[in-house]
């Protein structure tokens, strides 16, 4: 990665509250014009990372970079507000005394083209005409677009959004989702999300950065976070996996499966990560799994197997040809992903 | 590159800057305290056999016992009249909140004068009774009486904060315990009251301290608390001694209760945290709880609004039937005006560094320095303005005898008026809304200028009315402080009292307490407004 083409740059990020650490050694990096996404469960820093970035916490050890341009090292600290960096709160945030239109030019500071860039980002998402409204007149999904068009206003280099949609019922959510990933794209800019929703990290972001314990475990676009996770951890908390032991030799490995392909060579004792959709099931009568149970959800349905002591979890599409008892054929599709045993 | 070095760790300048300038307005509030602590040690022995004497014990096991009292009785009228005229459909809400916030503009030396004028032997009720025979009423001197008093005059403080921390309450707390599967009973308990905890202490800390430093109304009723006791030991002899030792003895009780209430606050945090703009609550019906809902807010009225206008008025038939004059004094009026304008603006200003540093950066320092601001209000005024007499004369003689001295003692003894209130608001304005408005480039000043000053409003307006009220109603400092030819309202009051005119003091009580009274509906109006 060129460090040329970098929005933002942490290097060796570490932060200490009240002797808990919170941020330990963290490395992290996103792409000019790229949709980043900080996925983890609670406490796991995330949040702390982004309000790093933002300059309202400081850090203990290592390096913030804004593009060229160094933001904070454990002795100097650019204020949040000559930085550049936009802010979505997950509560929004917004003004409660300032109207709409007051709070969307509230960055402005006596621009000349104040008014019409006011109206310009009203429109952009989709709430022109409400300029005069006060914010608690607003719904949920409104307020949260006031926020987004209020942080985008002064064209920041950078946006950070926390928890953006988590304030929203669900149905909502998807369709906000959409319009908010639509309108960053329109205006080019390069965003930073926290969440803690790995549907909600898969499908929006570019690039997927998975916390755990205050460490970056893994930074990759999301098919291959999905697909090749570099840690048991990663592949546990992004969908849902099984996991069988075997035995490796180059591109080969041996388990309860059969012998499968590998991504990539391996040695010796390893752990075998498959995802429930890499399995195809045949009705079989000689076939050596069998159904212990079945979870239909109309589009796709889970099937849960029995294979010797093993027990995994396959997903198939909604089919009428198998039920529980039933023995079945089990094949793997495309090569598969093993961790080094421990 | 070394400024811009200080000009990155802003945060911590301002931080910096806070602290400093807090801590120089915490050390002018306890200039008093250091005053008294210079008379004592000045005279030794003399101190220590006025220490052990069993009538200061007397003395402060029965000031203790007053202020308790009034407390628990202020709460226990306060508490339910801010809920019910927030929170009910009680019929005339709206009037019944002005009349209950009325004795605010009644100061403690014109309602007592108006107990022992109406309730009093020789009073007007013992007049108009002795036809039927009864020759005694109830004792009104004393400790119940002098409670009494100044429980009707000290239950507003509770009104005020709680109606505050109502309005702002969120909704979506008693509606989420509702949901619950809660009654109603059970969420007030266990939901609003805690949720009212900082509003309960600040308002509780205001009528304590209030009842400790009170001295119209317990000299007039003859209780001998701490107040009385000194002003005696200062007439009494020329040896100011004795009041010190009192004095300091009256500060070392207010510190044990300040500490209190400091350890009871804990550590929860009150500004809203979910999504959006808080909604207006829905109002409780009633029902027919409604009648004596309405009898408990008569009663109080009664005594405490009822009773002192009867009391002015009835004066001012008896002096006008007996041929008495009054010179209408206007220019008394406007120096009150004037010096209580001066107060409240000064007060808000001195506040503003200490509430944002105690509320906004909290640590151990930052407590002490907003505790140390309360110990000016704990004192007596007549001992805050010997203390002045005693700096301005010693130290500061281009100041001595100016008004800006007054202003000064004014301002040690009400600071903490102001700070219960502005801390109460900034309390609840969420950090995150100062955080954006940094993240969108502006710098701190003028987010604290754009966001925090705008949504402070309520509680600085609170806060500058109640400093305001408070000046007006002032006396000793006023007195002993005020440049020569200075008069007020209250001066005046306290001149034709003294020499016991009473036809004559019922004017300027009248002027008095229609200028405070204004100033409270000015308040109140603009309460409802935001």
């Amino acid at each position: 990665m060129q460090t040329a083409n970098l929005a933002i740059n942490c290097r060796g990020v570490s932060k200490t509250f009240n002797a808990t650490t919170v941020l330990d050694q963290v490395d992290f990096q996103l792409p000019q014009g790229s949709l980043g996404a900080l996925l983890g469960p609670s406490g796991c820093g995330k949040t702390t990372l982004l309000r790093l970035i933002a300059g309202f916490e400081t850090l203990d050890q290592g390096q913030i970079w804004l593009g060229q341009r160094e933001i904070a090292n454990s002795h100097r600290q650019v204020p949040p507000e000559q930085r550049q960096i936009g802010m979505v709160f997950q509560e929004y945030a917004l003004f409660p005394h300032l109207t709409v239109g007051q709070n969307i030019g509230y960055g402005l500071s006596r621009q000349t083209h104040k008014q019409q860039r006011i109206d310009e980002l009203l429109e952009l998402v989709g709430l022109s005409g409400l300029a005069q409204r006060m914010p608690h007149e607003l719904s949920g999904g409104q307020q949260q677009r006031v926020a987004l068009a209020r942080a985008l206003a002064p064209k920041p280099q950078l946006l950070l959004l926390d928890e953006p949609f988590s304030n929203l019922d669900a149905g909502l959510r998807d369709q906000v989702r959409t319009a908010t990933k639509q309108i960053l794209r329109q205006v080019g800019a390069t965003a930073l999300f926290v969440t803690h929703d790995q549907e909600e990290a898969l499908s929006l972001a570019d690039q997927v950065t998975v916390m755990l314990g205050g460490k970056v475990l893994q930074s990759a676009t999301p098919h291959e976070l999905y697909l090749r996770p570099t840690s048991r951890a990663v592949a546990e908390f992004v969908g849902e996996a099984n996991f069988l032991p075997g035995v490796a030799r180059e591109n080969r490995v041996e388990c309860a499966l059969g012998q499968l392909l590998l991504t990539k060579p391996m040695h010796g004792p390893v752990t075998l990560m498959i995802r429930p959709e890499a399995l195809n099931l045949v009705p079989d009568p000689s076939g050596h799994g069998q159904i212990m149970g079945q979870r239909f959800y109309g589009h796709d349905q889970l099937i849960d197997l029995q294979i010797g002591n093993l027990t995994i979890a396959a997903r198939t599409g909604p089919r009428l040809d198998l039920a529980p008892k039933m023995q079945v054929g089990v094949s793997v599709q495309g090569p598969v992903v093993a961790f080094q045993a421990e | 590159m070394v400024f811009k070095h200080l000009r990155f760790r802003s945060g911590r300048w301002s931080a910096l800057f806070l602290t400093i300038s807090a801590g120089l307005i915490a050390l002018i509030m306890v200039l008093p305290v250091g005053y008294l602590l210079l008379r004592t040690s000045e005279a030794g022995s003399t101190a220590w056999a006025q220490l052990q004497r069993p009538s200061t014990l007397r003395v402060f096991t029965g000031s203790a016992l007053l202020a308790i009292t009034v407390t628990a009785g202020s709460l226990l009228i306060g508490l339910p009249l801010a809920w019910l005229t927030t929170r009910t459909n009680l019929p005339g809400a709206r009037i019944w909140l002005t009349l209950i916030m009325l004795p605010m503009a009644i100061p403690s030396y014109i309602g007592a004068w108006a107990i022992i004028a109406v309730l009093g032997p020789r009073g007007l009720v013992q007049q108009w009774l002795e036809p039927l025979g009864v020759e005694r009423l109830p004792e009104v001197y004393g400790f119940w009486g002098a409670a009494g008093a100044l429980i009707l005059f000290g239950y507003p403080y509770i009104v005020l904060n709680v109606r505050v921390a109502l309005r702002k309450l969120d909704p979506a707390l008693e509606e989420a315990a509702r949901s619950l599967g809660q009654r109603s009973s059970h969420i007030f308990w266990r939901i609003t009251l805690p949720q009212l905890r900082p509003a309960l202490a600040a308002g509780s800390l205001l009528v304590i301290l209030y009842a400790l430093s009170d001295f119209g109304a317990v000299s007039l009723l003859r209780y001998n608390s701490f107040t009385r006791a000194i002003y005696l030991q200062y007439r009494a002899s020329f040896d100011r001694t004795g009041a010190a030792v009192l004095s300091l003895l009256l500060v070392g009780l207010a510190c044990g209760l300040l500490t209190a209430e400091a350890l009871s606050r804990g550590r929860a945090r009150y500004y809203r945290s979910s999504a959006g703009v808080s909604r207006q609550p829905k109002l409780v019906g009633l029902g027919i709880w409604r009648w004596p809902a309405l009898i408990f807010c008569a009663i109080v009225v009664l005594f405490a609004v009822v009773l002192p206008i009867v009391a002015i008025v009835a004066w001012l038939i008896i002096g006008l039937r007996a041929g008495q004059t009054w010179n209408l004094q206007l220019t008394d009026l406007a120096n009150s005006l004037l010096a209580a304008s001066l107060a409240a603006l000064v007060t808000i200003v001195l506040a503003f560094p200490v509430v944002f540093l105690a509320v906004r950066y909290p640590s151990r320092l930052t407590s002490l320095i907003e505790r140390a601001t309360y110990v000016g209000y704990a004192l007596p005024g007549i001992v805050v303005a010997l203390a002045l007499v005693f700096w301005g004369a010693n130290y500061l003689p281009w100041a001595y005898q100016t008004l800006g001295l007054l202003i000064l003692a004014y301002a040690v003894r009400f600071l903490p008026q102001a700070i219960g209130s502005l801390r109460t608001s900034l309390l609840q304005i969420n950090p995150r809304l100062e955080e954006a408005g940094r993240s969108l480039g502006q710098p701190a000043w003028r987010v604290v200028l754009s966001v925090t000053l705008p949504l402070l409003r309520p509680g600085i307006i609170s806060g500058a009315a109640l400093v305001f009220l408070s000046t007006l109603k002032e006396l000793p400092a006023t007195l002993l402080l005020g440049p020569t030819g200075f008069h007020t309202l209250a001066t005046d009051i306290w001149n034709n009292t003294a020499e016991l005119r009473f036809s004559q003091t019922a004017l300027p009580a009248l002027l008095l307490m229609v200028a405070a009274g204004a100033s409270l509906a000015l308040l109140l109006a603009n309460e409802r407004k935001t």
